[in-house]
């Protein structure tokens, strides 16, 4: 705790030194267009808080990624619990799993604009990026349950219920939320990236897109910073939840 | 219940561990056998864990373990390990408490996790949680590894209170517990061997 605390000077020590660098640059290249100072982008981003259409386009974009986020944690667990349970599952999922995970971004944009409309584009995507981490995640802590413990499960005879809460969830659980960590943040690059190129109505990746056919550069530099503040945020929050979790079922000492 | 074991061969490739084991118990009793028999294997056999390469077991219903490790959940306390296997937890949680203290367990060490316990502790709850399940058959493998003699003879005096009239197998080579025990004892290395029934 005391190493954390002594972190912060240095870290905005380190965050000042490359705002300086920044307002530096943009002074010394001198065009707007080409790039905006931190003052600059600030100003942009004040511009637009109150207003009714920021927060519309943040509850569109949030809504929407964390909605494929959620639907694509499920969607992982209920798989690696099939692939634990039969093998033709797992190996039926293991090439989809790769194939998914190697396939460019892009791809899918362009691919599943052809299936589904602009507007439900970045459930699909984020969706699409949170499966293969999620069911790796999954797939690692179901591999990494104790042996020993299911073998006494057996001979005790511990019901369902019990097995799930003082076995598998302790194993299963800090494996989810490091992979929780990875997927959203995937979730709010390639979601964003997905409604950049569907370009569906009231979202960020519009505002994104719009910035740039207008070359406002500081509407640009301002949604960028909000999107880095939800991935965070939203990330903090998830995994706060989920810390609360884990220390509810492994008690303490998280494994 | 009779617990009868029958012509039990088994061999880890080429390496025989036992053939033609027979033998029969209703109560409680201490196998015997230099290390390295396969009293480990014996066991994990009579609870289903591993198959015999031949033979027959009969009569070991629903069992209740203590394993060669310890086999606690580790962020579950002593307490919650043993209320883990029983039906009505919460109703005996305190019997279950004042068990442990006549184990010399008591006040933290009860509400530690598992992982927190010493080795002695962790096998006192591991004991403990053998002899509260609910069991037609116990299967208790060097159950008293890692306790100090007064720990041993208070846990040997506990088992003989609540192991009496079922099947309980207690494997070890350790005289003092037998001694403790008081068990009828069966050297597995001098059983006769008996010709399998034509």
């Amino acid at each position: 705790m005391e190493s954390k605390k002594k972190s912060w000077p240095g870290r905005l020590a380190a965050a000042a030194f490359w705002l300086a660098l920044w307002q530096w640059a943009a002074m010394a290249v001198g065009q707007e267009v080409f790039l905006v100072s931190p003052v600059q982008a600030a100003g942009t981003l004040i511009r637009l808080l109150p207003t009714g259409e920021f927060w519309a386009r943040v509850a569109f974009s949030s809504g929407r990624i964390l909605l494929g986020f959620g639907l694509g944690a499920v969607c992982s667990v209920a798989l690696a619990v099939g692939a634990r349970l039969s093998r033709t599952v797992e190996l039926l999922l293991d090439p989809v799993m790769q194939l998914v995970k190697a396939t460019p971004v892009a791809s899918f944009v362009i691919l599943a604009l052809v299936w589904v409309r602009g507007r439900e584009l970045s459930i699909l995507i984020s969706f699409l990026m949170a499966v293969p981490v999620l069911y790796s995640a999954v797939r690692t802590g179901i591999q990494g349950t104790d042996v020993q413990l299911l073998e006494m499960a057996r001979v005790f005879r511990l019901p369902a219920g019990r097995r799930l809460r003082a076995i598998w969830l302790p194993a299963v659980l800090p494996a989810f939320r490091e992979g929780c960590r990875t997927a959203l943040g995937l979730c709010w690059k390639s979601g964003v990236a997905a409604e950049v190129i569907g370009l569906p109505d009231g979202s960020i990746g519009d505002a994104l897109y719009r910035a740039k056919i207008t070359l406002s550069t500081g509407d640009l530099f301002a949604w960028t910073f909000v999107i880095i503040c939800l991935s965070a945020l939203f990330e903090k929050l998830f995994l706060a939840l989920l810390g609360l979790a884990v220390r509810h079922v492994c008690g303490e000492e998280e494994p | 219940m009779i617990l009868q074991v029958e012509h039990l061969t088994k061999a880890f490739g080429d390496h025989l561990l036992f053939r033609d084991l027979t033998f029969s118990v209703s109560g409680p009793a201490v196998l015997w056998a230099p290390s390295g028999w396969g009293k480990t294997t014996l066991l994990r056999i009579l609870l289903g864990l591993e198959q015999p390469d031949s033979g027959t077991i009969a009569g070991v219903g629903r069992t209740a373990a203590v394993f060669q490790e310890d086999r606690l959940c580790p962020q579950l306390s002593a307490v919650e390990n043993v209320l883990l296997v029983l039906p009505d937890d919460k109703a005996r949680r305190q019997a279950v408490e004042a068990d442990f203290a006549l184990l010399g367990m008591s006040g933290e060490a009860l509400i530690l996790p598992a992982a927190r316990l010493s080795g002695g502790q962790k096998r006192r709850a591991a004991l403990l949680r053998a002899v509260w399940a609910k069991a037609d058959t116990r299967l208790l493998d060097e159950p008293f590894t890692g306790l100090d003699p007064v720990s041993m003879e208070q846990a040997a005096a506990l088992l003989n209170r609540r192991c009496a009239g079922a099947p309980a197998l207690l494997a070890t080579h350790d005289r003092a517990a037998i001694q403790a025990l008081g068990w009828p004892v069966i050297h597995l290395d001098q059983l006769p061997k008996q010709d399998p029934a034509p």
